[in-house]
């Protein structure tokens, strides 16, 4: 049970610590000024930070286009010489070709034989007598003249 | 300052995005000039090559010049079929012509000459020729069949 004498000593503990003046301030301005002013760096260091970093983010934005952009086909102009040069040479040689003429054939109805008129040179006229002929049937891509003809004076050169 | 930091951000995300269209719309540009540059540098030697692949359209003409070939060879010409196979995967279709021939023994080498040297990008499948007596225009000569094969452009 707490008595008098308690309370007073308590009292008199309280006193005496502050010599019996009590302290009846409510600021303390180096401590509030100490206060603001961490407070403030820690919010300017924060915000410097942040702010840098948003900097440098946006700073350098790289474009990866390659995958976005369509892309140019390559032109092959050594392929394409060689090919132009190709055909241009089988244009010259099939414009060569179309200009032979075809010799012109009369057929001999009285007898079996055929006549044949071919033009050589500059305008002399050969003739050739083909005898009767027999079928042969030959290989594919490659025509072989028959054994069995021998007296046939067409001859035919596999080219 | 959160709240300025979180419009900055989202500003800086806007940002972002133009810049990536900006450049991609540049490249596309610079790709667009390129593209044009090189087809006004090639154009002549395309329209040559492509004179040399033969097209649905052309291929009428095709058949028509290989009979005034064959009738100024005094050979009897005649198209059997005329197949277009569909090549997948490659970039020209194949065009099958077979035809029959009939003529003398030199008409017969002269049009073959002339179709092996067809100024087309073609090949001459199949070749067979008969020695026979037949009466033509031509007198005693050839008879037989040929299949030749050319590139057509896909439509």
């Amino acid at each position: 049970m707490i008595e008098k004498k308690d309370i007073l000593g308590m009292a008199l503990h309280v006193f005496k610590r502050s010599r019996g003046i009590p302290d009846k301030r409510l600021l303390h301005p180096q401590r509030e000024w100490a206060i603001g002013l961490c407070v403030f760096l820690m919010l300017l260091i924060g915000g410097s930070v942040v702010s840098a970093q948003l900097f440098v983010a946006y700073q350098n934005i790289q474009v990866d286009g390659s995958d976005s952009v369509a892309k140019v086909p390559k032109y092959n102009k050594a392929t394409v010489a060689e090919a132009l040069e190709k055909y241009g040479a089988r244009q010259a040689s099939f414009d060569l070709a179309k200009q032979t003429k075809a010799p012109e054939v009369r057929t001999d109805t009285q007898g079996q034989g055929t006549t044949t008129d071919t033009v050589v040179g500059e305008g002399d006229v050969v003739q050739t007598e083909t005898a009767v002929t027999e079928e042969t049937s030959v290989p594919a891509e490659e025509v072989e003249e028959s054994e069995e003809r021998e007296d046939d004076p067409v001859s035919l050169d596999a080219s | 300052m959160g709240y300025f930091a979180y419009r900055i951000m989202l500003s800086g995300a806007e940002l972002r995005e133009q810049t990536i269209a900006i450049e991609n719309n540049n490249l596309l540009q610079k790709k667009y000039s390129e593209l044009e540059t090189l087809l006004t540098d090639t154009h002549q030697e395309r329209s040559t090559l492509s004179q040399y692949i033969l097209t649905e359209e052309r291929t009428i003409n095709f058949l028509t010049e290989v009979e005034q070939i064959a009738q100024q060879q005094n050979v009897q010409l005649t198209t059997d079929s005329l197949t277009v196979n569909e090549e997948k995967g490659k970039e020209f279709n194949a065009l099958v012509i077979k035809f029959t021939l009939l003529g003398g023994e030199s008409n017969i080498k002269n049009i073959l000459r002339t179709i092996e040297t067809l100024p087309y990008h073609s090949t001459v499948e199949e070749l067979s020729l008969i020695r026979k007596n037949v009466s033509t225009e031509g007198g005693t000569g050839f008879t037989g069949s040929l299949t030749l094969s050319l590139s057509l452009i896909k439509p």
